[in-house]
């Protein structure tokens, strides 16, 4: 044999290096059985917050070996209390899949996007190649031409920081106008307050609970869910406004099956009842409302027969939950839920939600709704950002007057709606019709596009047309198979990210900092999004050199330090939760124009929209078609956890509920197969039908999440329907730019087959020998 | 021992200059010649592929897919069906056991089957029997259950050569020990 033996080692001669021989060569029985305890082990605990759904709870990650052995939740952080649901614990699993990205990559030339060829790059070669094309859109477009999509906590350095500091106002969330937009900007426009991402609801104090579309129980917020708990414990009523017989439903006290799209006209005959039998709390509204008489005289007409008449619920039950409503407030109280966009008017029918509440004399009362505060934290001292962050969040939604910095763009979707934020679904069409003006690149960080933007095809056609598609990703999910450049981010359990500071009852802060180091050639978001802000020019806003510094410098403004949060895991400072608080201090909590709660709106009538809440119609249903309906299960988080294998043999794919008496009439069996196809001829499925008398006649029921269509996520894939694929048409909500889903109808196709899908467990087992 | 670590470290790892080079010059055609020679197996021959079709195809099938992942590169996987499990576990408690350490500008796990290939060469020389044990215990599991998948996955050729080599040296290697 000719060959050069060192030549030849060397070609992987950064792979094992020998450091020195010794020991016994043993020979290796059965190697990989090697019968020990972690927990014998040293084990060392970091305190760090979970990833697996938006709550954020903290947690306490046990690692042993180098490996991350177990997550539990963190005793001293009030979102987890100790405790952690299923998605959280689950957390290792995702950690250590085999299906993670694990270097850069970068589409081969002459693919086409989709087909999913690619090389493995250095991130050095793939930054460049980022950053050089961006630059290049730039010069020719302007930066307004990039658009940013973030999800996830490590999404403020895409859809914040980055575009700021690069000068693009079209950064956007899924979780505004796919999901909080109507409420936020209710709130804001009816309390001048947020509701923000840890919903103020004084759940343990309240009495009288009635929940609207609200999964609670099925969403499993964890502390949010124990209080819940616990109020029922203490004896509160409930009462569900859902078509569906939910979890919650299935402890409330009265369960109301609301005909779908209805539930303003109900919201109004609440508030007509409480005005007219003099029900409402008139101290309080005296002392801190305004615009009770313009609301006493639009109400006249919203009478608990009328509205029996659209929802399906009697006048005399409509009744008789607003006077027991009033009879337990102001420990009485409606919740807002999260998802809110549903038919179109959702600002509206929030603003009636609140209004509603406002009457109950609730809102900073004990048992109604508590003023949740921000914990004191400063920013990092860069220098200004020639643009204002656009893509709101949870607490960023508003309207008005917005300026525009010379020498910017506004927003691509500005005009066509009241709020100041960036609707992410807003930013597909400018880049198909280059109108206002052409968007040509997308930097996507953990935004599943085919899961979360309504009209699929449409997406699909837009990233065509980008000029530079990059996705910033954990998994190999559809949309990322894409993109022109793929950059893997480790993942919550092997990095940093910003600190998260969140209103509540006690404000505090939260600290990201990694268990393990990071597998593979992955890499954080902070390294990601400084790396490429040095390419572009942006050094100046880059001036720490990583993110301890940052974090440290940022904690240091506050009395506290790095270290020190790294011990605590949590930092918890006072709250001023209700109003004798405020009052106390002589401050007034009230953000609105008036300095007040705005029952009417001047604001709004100002700008052509309606100041108080009125009823509209949703979309008919067309005849022999159902209207689509969707939430959530215990066990995952939208349509991120279904590559994970412990969740998915919990739960491994979702069901279409149809009514049992409507699913005979069609000649459905329980758990057959189906199609479902939507009323633009989308079909989906096929998925496993649920004849069930929890659902009304006229609608059927997904879990979200489910029906990935990409195989490079080997559990996911093919499992269930995808209500997001059936969700071709969306309302566009004129105030919030909220993307209203439940505009969409389907019906049943039979003869689909049963899929050939294994288990997960079989799955599982059959990777191995 | 020392050529099947060697062939393994080479080809397992992402394709660059080196093996572009190592394949222009025919010398990886010779060793895997060579290694089919020792084992009186029929001499193997390799296509001729850009290097930019290998780098393409050794992302299809050993790192990310959009039709899912074919063969994941990692020896605990196949014993175990899962990542840094116990069978890697033990596999890092061997080479330490040995003193042998991943070097740390090495981006991935350590039973990838490039960083076992080179420590069954390393140890091929003065530990032929811990050489053999890796190459029996990890990368011949591997091969068994991955290298049918190579073959029928991969669109040029190059990795199913390789591996329907090595699976089959190495398991006439153990009919022999046996």
């Amino acid at each position: 044999m000719k060959l050069d033996r060192r030549r030849f080692l060397g070609l992987s001669a950064a792979s094992v290096g020998a450091v020195a021989f010794g020991g016994r060569a043993a020979a290796l029985q059965a190697p990989w059985a090697v019968p020990r305890k972690w927990y014998d082990g040293e084990v060392r605990t970091v305190f760090s917050y979970c990833e697996n759904c938006f709550w954020k709870c903290g947690i306490t990650v046990k690692v042993e070996g180098g490996r991350v052995r177990k997550i539990d939740g963190q005793k001293q952080n009030p979102k987890s209390r100790g405790r952690l649901c299923p998605r959280g614990q689950a957390g290792v699993a995702q950690l250590y899949d085999p299906d993670r990205l694990k270097r850069p990559l970068i589409r081969v030339d002459g693919s086409e996007r989709g087909e999913g060829k690619y090389r493995e790059a250095s991130w050095e070669e793939a930054l460049d190649y980022v950053a050089e094309r961006m630059l290049k859109i730039k010069e020719q477009y302007g930066p307004e031409a990039v658009a940013w999509f973030g999800h996830g906590s490590g999404d403020s350095w895409f859809v914040e920081y980055l575009p700021a500091a690069w000068g693009s106002p079209n950064a956007a969330k899924p979780a505004v106008s796919i999901c909080t937009a109507p409420r936020e900007t209710a709130s804001q426009w009816t309390f001048g307050r947020p509701i923000g991402g840890h919903e103020p609801v004084d759940w343990t104090e309240s009495r009288y609970i009635v929940l609207i579309g609200h999964h609670i129980g099925e969403d499993t917020h964890n502390t949010q869910l124990q209080d819940f708990s616990e109020a029922l414990r203490r004896g509160a009523e409930l009462v569900v406004v859902d078509p569906r017989f939910s979890t919650a439903a299935s402890k409330a006290h009265r369960w109301l099956p609301i005909k779908p799209g209805t539930d303003l006209a109900l919201l109004l005959a609440w508030i007509h009842v409480l005005i007219k039998e003099n029900l409402y709390d008139r101290d309080y509204v005296q002392k801190y409302a305004v615009g009770f008489e313009e609301l006493a005289v639009h109400s006249n007409k919203h009478t608990p027969e009328w509205a029996e008449e659209i929802t399906e619920i009697p006048a005399e039950t409509i009744r008789t939950v607003a006077r027991e409503m009033a009879a337990a407030a102001p420990r009485a109280v409606l919740p807002p839920g999260r998802h809110t966009v549903w038919y179109g008017d959702d600002t509206q029918r929030m603003r009636a939600v609140y209004i509603l509440n406002a009457l109950l004399g609730n809102y900073g009362m004990p048992g109604g709704f508590y003023l949740a505060k921000k914990p004191y934290l400063e920013k990092y001292p860069h220098p200004p950002f020639p643009l204002e962050p656009a893509a709101g969040g949870c607490s960023g939604s508003s309207g008005g007057e917005e300026e525009v910095p010379e020498g910017f763009k506004p927003r691509a979707d500005k005009g066509k709606f009241f709020a100041k934020t960036t609707a992410i679904q807003e930013l597909i069409e400018p880049m198909l019709s280059g109108e206002p003006y052409p968007i040509r690149g997308l930097v996507c960080y953990g935004t599943n596009l085919f899961h979360s933007i309504p009209n699929v095809p449409r997406t699909k056609e837009a990233l065509k047309k980008l000029d530079l598609y990059v996705a910033i990703d954990v998994l190999p999910m559809e949309h990322v198979m894409w993109a022109d450049v793929i950059l893997p981010e480790c993942t919550y359990l092997e990095r940093y990210d910003d600190l998260v500071a969140i209103a509540h009852k006690t404000p505090f802060v939260e600290l990201r900092q990694p268990a393990v180091e990071p597998l593979w050639d992955t890499k954080p978001g902070w390294w990601i999004a400084r790396e490429l802000g040095l390419r572009l020019g942006l050094e100046k806003y880059f001036p720490w050199k990583d993110v301890e510094e940052y974090l440290d410098t940022r904690l240091q403004l506050i009395g506290s330090s790095l270290e020190e949060m790294k011990q605590k895991g949590t930092l918890i400072q006072r709250g001023r939760p209700y109003l004798k608080d405020w009052e106390r201090r002589r401050r007034n909590p009230f953000g609105t124009p008036s300095g007040k709660i705005e029952l009417y709106s001047k604001t709004f009538a100002e700008h052509g929209l309606d100041p108080l809440p009125d009823y509209t119609p949703p979309m008919p249903v067309p005849q022999g078609f159902y209207r689509l309906l969707y939430g959530r299960t215990p066990v995952h988080s939208f349509a991120k956890t279904q590559n994970n294998w412990v969740l998915m043999e919990l739960k491994p794919e979702n069901e279409v509920w149809i009514n049992r008496e409507e699913g005979r009439s069609l000649g459905l069996r329980h758990a057959e197969y189906v199609w479902l196809e939507n009323d633009a001829g989308v079909r989906e499925g096929p998925v496993r039908v649920r004849l069930t008398e929890r659902i009304r006649r006229d609608c059927v029921y997904l879990v979200h999440g489910f029906g990935h269509k990409g195989r490079g996520v080997r559990l996911a894939y093919g499992r269930g329907a995808s209500d997001n694929a059936l969700q071709t048409r969306y309302v566009l909500d004129p105030i919030s730019g909220g993307a209203a889903l439940r505009n969409n109808f389907v019906k049943v196709v039979k003869g689909a087959p049963r899929p050939q899908r294994k288990r997960i467990g079989q799955l599982v087992r059959e990777r191995r020998l | 021992m020392e050529w099947i670590g060697l062939i393994a470290a080479a080809t397992f790892r992402s394709p660059g200059k080196a093996l572009e080079r190592d394949l222009q010059s025919g010398s990886l055609q010779t060793a895997l010649e060579a290694l089919a020679d020792q084992y009186d197996l029929p001499p193997p021959r390799l296509p001729r592929v850009s290097l930019s079709d290998l780098q393409s195809a050794y992302v299809r099938l050993f790192a990310a897919n959009p039709e899912g992942l074919p063969a994941p590169p990692y020896a605990g996987y196949a014993l175990e069906g899962r990542l840094m499990g116990e069978a890697q576990e033990a596999l890092e408690a061997f080479y330490n056991e040995h003193g042998l350490a991943p070097q740390e500008d090495w981006r991935d796990l350590p039973d990838h089957l490039a960083a076992l290939g080179e420590a069954i060469a390393l140890l091929s020389g003065t530990r032929p029997e811990a050489a053999r044990a890796l190459a029996l215990g990890y990368l011949k599991p591997w091969l068994e259950r991955y290298a049918e998948v190579v073959k029928r996955e991969d669109s040029t050729g190059f990795y199913a050569t390789v591996c329907t080599l090595l699976k089959n040296v190495l398991e006439a290697e153990d009919e022999a020990r046996s």
